[in-house]
């Protein structure tokens, strides 16, 4: 049963009345606001009642000392108070969307489709998730499980040093003049970051249908991609290679079966 | 983003704020003296007004000049009270203001158009009708209705008990009503 009685006249005339005082003390104001004006204005004139410089500079000082420490203190409870309501909102957003991207197959590769997050000074590149575990060896030619391996090394090239971790593998290379290619391969959860500072060149490239990037550092060149398991990160130190060169190795890369 | 949003009010704000104390120093300084008979404390009470009116700054915003100056001279008007009292406390001594009734100087208003002026007028008369109250109704009007204070600020601004307060609105608004009820007979 509710209260509520829209055309008690009682209650009517006293709202009314509320209304009466109110619009009436709104008026007073008004009235008694324009008379302080013009006192004001004539109180300028007078010397003593102008407002002093270092009366303003204190009154400044002091003002802006309370002034800040209110809003701040403001901020930070605006700060919580939306906090708390968006964290709600956040995480059952947050829940609505990871039961699609990480049960559908093809959302859950686009998704782990690496990921460039690009720094002043690097790029980090990642891929996240899968357990992955590895039998170590440091042979190439045996017990590297998923390894791949770029077969177009150019002549005079030799394994100098072999990596087999649980998420990285790296297979390093040397010639005579002390130049050197480094292949790495990068399994999900791993990241690396690559020296984009100041690089000379930063380009997309397409290497084995999948998007790169490649990065020209004086005399380092560096090529970056991935498929849906890895990244793959092909370096070469003071090859003396061209660019095109240096992707032609990237494109020989294969799954060593 | 949001926070420099939030930088740039602020500072719009405190602009705005610093502008209003240069504008009514002034006024501001003849009230509280008016109050206090101390020109040592003045300042200083101005700026405890200012410091309480960052709270109110979007009301502020929202009132017209004539409005905001009454605002602000109220503001200034209670913190002075506020400070005497404490004063009195410690000295037993007990000073009245002299000046702080400006409705003395009322300007007459004059209708400038002809669609306006029976608004206008109507207006002038609600609010000088309030000038008719005493002194002390109308200060309890004004906390409650215009400064929209607590019935706890206006006990210890007032030195009425919380208790009465209730009673005592009732009583300011009885009698303004008369007077506005007068003004509509007449």
């Amino acid at each position: 049963m509710s209260d509520r009685k829209p055309m008690d006249e009682e209650k009517l005339m006293g709202e009314l009345r509320e209304l009466k005082i109110r619009l009436a003390m709104a008026n007073y104001a008004e009235i008694e606001g324009k008379a302080l004006l013009e006192e004001n204005d004539s109180l300028k004139k007078d010397d003593f009642y102008r407002l002093k410089k270092e009366i303003k500079a204190k009154f400044m000082k002091e003002f802006n000392r309370h002034y800040y420490k209110q809003r701040t203190k403001e901020f930070f409870n605006m700060c919580r108070k939306t906090f708390n309501k968006t964290a709600g909102i956040l995480l059952i957003v947050i829940i609505l969307i990871s039961i699609p991207v990480f049960t559908v197959e093809a959302v859950r590769t686009k998704v782990l489709n690496f990921m460039l997050d690009i720094q002043d000074e690097y790029t980090q590149i990642r891929l996240q998730e899968k357990d992955s575990g590895n039998i170590v060896g440091n042979n190439l030619y045996i017990n590297w499980e998923d390894a791949y391996v770029p077969k177009a090394i150019p002549e005079g090239y030799t394994v100098s040093s072999l990596t087999d971790n649980k998420n990285l593998k790296v297979i390093e290379y040397s010639n005579s003049d002390d130049s050197k290619i480094i292949f790495q391969q990068l399994s999900e959860g791993s990241s690396i970051n690559i020296d984009t500072e100041d690089a000379d060149k930063i380009s997309k490239v397409t290497v084995q249908e999948s998007e790169g990037m490649l990065v020209v550092k004086g005399d380092v060149v560096t090529v970056v991609w991935n498929n849906a398991s890895y990244i793959f990160v092909l370096t070469v130190y003071k090859g003396g290679l061209s660019n095109e060169e240096v992707l032609d190795i990237a494109e020989s890369v294969v799954l060593v079966k | 983003m949001l926070l420099i949003l939030a930088a740039i009010e602020d500072e719009n704000d405190r602009d705005f704020l610093s502008q209003l104390y240069e504008q009514y120093y002034p006024v501001m300084k003849k009230k509280a003296y008016a109050i206090t008979h101390d020109y040592n404390v003045v300042d200083d009470l101005i700026n405890d007004a200012f410091i309480k009116l960052i709270d109110k700054i979007s009301i502020l915003r929202s009132l017209d000049c004539c409005k905001r100056a009454s605002y602000i001279v109220h503001t200034v008007r209670n913190i002075s009270l506020n400070y005497v009292k404490r004063r009195e406390a410690n000295n037993k001594k007990r000073f009245l203001g002299k000046e702080d009734d400006v409705l003395d100087s009322l300007p007459d208003t004059a209708a400038t158009a002809e669609d306006s002026y029976m608004r206008r007028e109507e207006s002038r008369e609600l609010g000088e009708a309030i000038s008719r109250l005493s002194e002390r109704d109308r200060d309890l009007l004004y906390n409650k209705y215009n400064l929209e204070l607590s019935n706890g600020e206006i006990s210890e601004l007032m030195d009425i008990p919380v208790d009465n307060i209730r009673q005592y609105l009732v009583l300011a608004r009885r009698r303004a009503l008369k007077i506005l009820n007068e003004k509509d007979i007449e």
